[in-house]
């Protein structure tokens, strides 16, 4: 008897916390909508494969009528496919289909077409050689009846020195970046809303220091600790898994100050809609989880359906990762990297303007 | 002697082979325009390729290719072995042959045209595509009453002697038995490179 009037208290103190019963169900359901509109994505349709067709013939046409039965495939020359793969970085690889190889196909003859890649896009380049070996199958069925290889494919980096990465190499990153995020939202909410407990601030609210300076000066410290913690956690998997850190240490050193600082001041607009300490949980994971799955920490990009894709442009984590690999796996120097960096800072100073305007203290008015 | 020389005429006209009613060019343009009619349908992949193979059947001498592609390794195979190849070569090049036409979405054909050589042809035609030609030289024997190709040049490349070519190759790597092996994997039906699976 004792023991139902214990659990019978506890129900009701339970019920009592709203925040936390909404958080047993909305951060899981959010997981749930985003996983499930992920895995009903364009899948590989939605990769984007140039082809230069410099062969326009019979057999190009057949590849090429393979290849869009699973990529979305564009006929361009080779200076917009080249631009699509090594500056834009909007398709993983690139084909070239030799003039004459319907000819020397027909005949029997060897062609050799090339690949020109862009690895730091791991996954999609791997669902391009998957059905580039489908094509190949059915080539071989076509005209080469003792499988003598009459299709050779030549592969070049187009963004660095490698011609492939682990998903291990992807997926250190993507992690790294989103507990990085998962620290600075916490951290940044859980310590605004603990002075409401302990009265700071009240005590900040009457002090002679603008508003502007005092989250930027907490800020700054998390930015410290956040970039500090991005660089042991790459660190952590270049000494352990052998993750490439890229050629400039400078350039990575800079990369990771303005995804965290981009984050940090994100955190204040968190912080701002979690007006008490108990929705900090419940909004915090459901905003990290979001930006992590959207913005291609968990996997890449171009499995989301092309809507979320559109959502993505407008995630820091996007653009983090964009820049990230960037740097470590197309060995990008600084310069290239600068206008994601530029995006990134930008984002940052937008949210840190909306989170300043937005976030207030439950008792008093630091504004 | 009027009578015998009707007669003789008669007699000509009697036992002249039917084939020659029939021109090889008329005969190659007759079957080609029978594929491009197949190859433009709007019947599936597969269809479309069991259509060309049974046109293909009564145009291609794969017996006399496939001897001529064994070449001196034609005596080295079993009267078993030898049957059995011509019964995979068939397939093989019926199917190399009609999936070399389907790689064409709309064939135009061209007809070049046909010059005899004592009781055997050749017929010049092209493949002509928006941006380019592909010459396809027939040889042909007649059979019956139609004719039949004994091989097939594609841009002046014999597809009997690039079979030769990797017969030879193959053999002097290997057995007949693992060259039948290979084929039978492939060709026969329910092998790798059944229908279904083309």
């Amino acid at each position: 008897m004792k023991l139902l009037h214990v659990t019978l208290k506890d129900l009701r103190l339970i019920t009592r916390d709203r925040s936390a019963l909404v958080s047993l169900l909305l951060v899981p359901i959010v997981v749930i909508l985003v996983v499930a509109e992920t895995q009903s994505g364009g899948g590989s349709h939605s990769i984007v494969f140039p082809v230069v067709n410099e062969d326009q013939g019979p057999v190009a046409n057949a590849l090429i009528k393979v290849f869009r039965q699973h990529l979305d495939v564009r006929e361009v020359d080779r200076a917009t496919a080249e631009r699509m793969v090594a500056v834009e970085n909007t398709a993983a690889a690139l084909l070239i289909l030799p003039a004459g190889m319907s000819k020397r196909y027909l005949t029997e003859k060897p062609s050799t077409i090339e690949l020109l890649t862009d690895p730091a896009q791991w996954t999609e380049l791997q669902a391009i050689k998957v059905i580039m070996l489908l094509a190949d199958r059915d080539a071989a069925s076509l005209g080469d009846p003792f499988s003598e290889e009459l299709l050779k494919v030549q592969e070049h980096n187009l963004t660095g020195g490698r011609l492939e990465f682990s998903s291990l190499e992807q997926n250190i990153a993507g992690f790294s970046v989103m507990f990085v995020l998962l620290n600075l939202i916490f951290s940044v909410s859980f310590g605004l809303r603990d002075e409401e407990v302990w009265g700071t601030s009240g005590r900040l609210s009457v002090a002679p220091v603008a508003p502007a300076i005092v989250l930027g000066g907490k800020l700054l410290a998390r930015l410290i600790i956040g970039t500090a913690q991005l660089l042991v956690l790459l660190l952590f998997g270049h000494f352990v898994y052998g993750l490439t850190l890229g050629r400039s240490p400078f350039a990575l050193c800079l990369v990771v100050v303005a995804i965290v600082f981009s984050m940090a001041c994100f955190s204040v607009i968190v912080a701002a809609l979690a007006r008490t300490r108990e929705q900090v949980i419940p909004v915090g994971l459901s905003v990290v989880f979001l930006l992590a799955a959207v913005g291609g920490c968990w996997w890449p990009v171009f499995e989301e359906p092309q809507w979320m894709q559109a959502v993505a442009q407008g995630a820091m984590t996007t653009w983090s990762m964009l820049a990230i690999h960037d740097v470590m796996l197309r060995d990008r120097s600084l310069l290239e990297v600068a206008p994601k960096l530029l995006i990134l800072l930008a984002y940052g100073v937008v949210s840190f303007g909306i989170g300043l305007r937005l976030f207030r203290y439950a008792d008093s008015g630091l504004s | 002697m009027y009578r015998i020389l009707l007669g003789c005429i008669v007699l000509v006209y009697l036992t002249a082979p039917a084939w020659a009613a029939v021109t090889p060019l008329q005969y190659t343009q007759s079957t080609l325009e029978q594929a491009r009619a197949i190859v433009d349908s709007d019947h599936t992949h597969n269809e479309k390729l069991a259509a060309l193979s049974a046109l293909m059947k009564n145009f291609l001498d794969t017996d006399t290719m496939g001897r001529a592609a064994l070449d001196k390794n034609w005596a080295k195979l079993t009267p078993a072995q030898q049957k059995e190849f011509l019964t995979l070569f068939r397939e093989l090049f019926q199917r190399t042959y009609v999936q070399k036409l389907l790689l064409f979405d709309k064939p135009n054909f061209g007809y070049v045209g046909e010059e005899r050589v004592g009781n055997t042809a050749r017929v010049d035609t092209k493949i002509i595509t928006p941006r380019d030609e592909f010459a396809v030289t027939y040889q042909l024997r007649p059979q019956g009453d139609h004719w039949v190709a004994t091989d097939i040049q594609i841009e002046d490349f014999s597809l009997t002697v690039n079979f030769r070519t990797q017969l030879a190759r193959l053999l002097s790597k290997t057995s007949v038995e693992d060259v039948l092996g290979r084929m039978r994997r492939k060709y026969s039906p329910g092998g790798a490179g059944g229908e279904d699976e083309l």
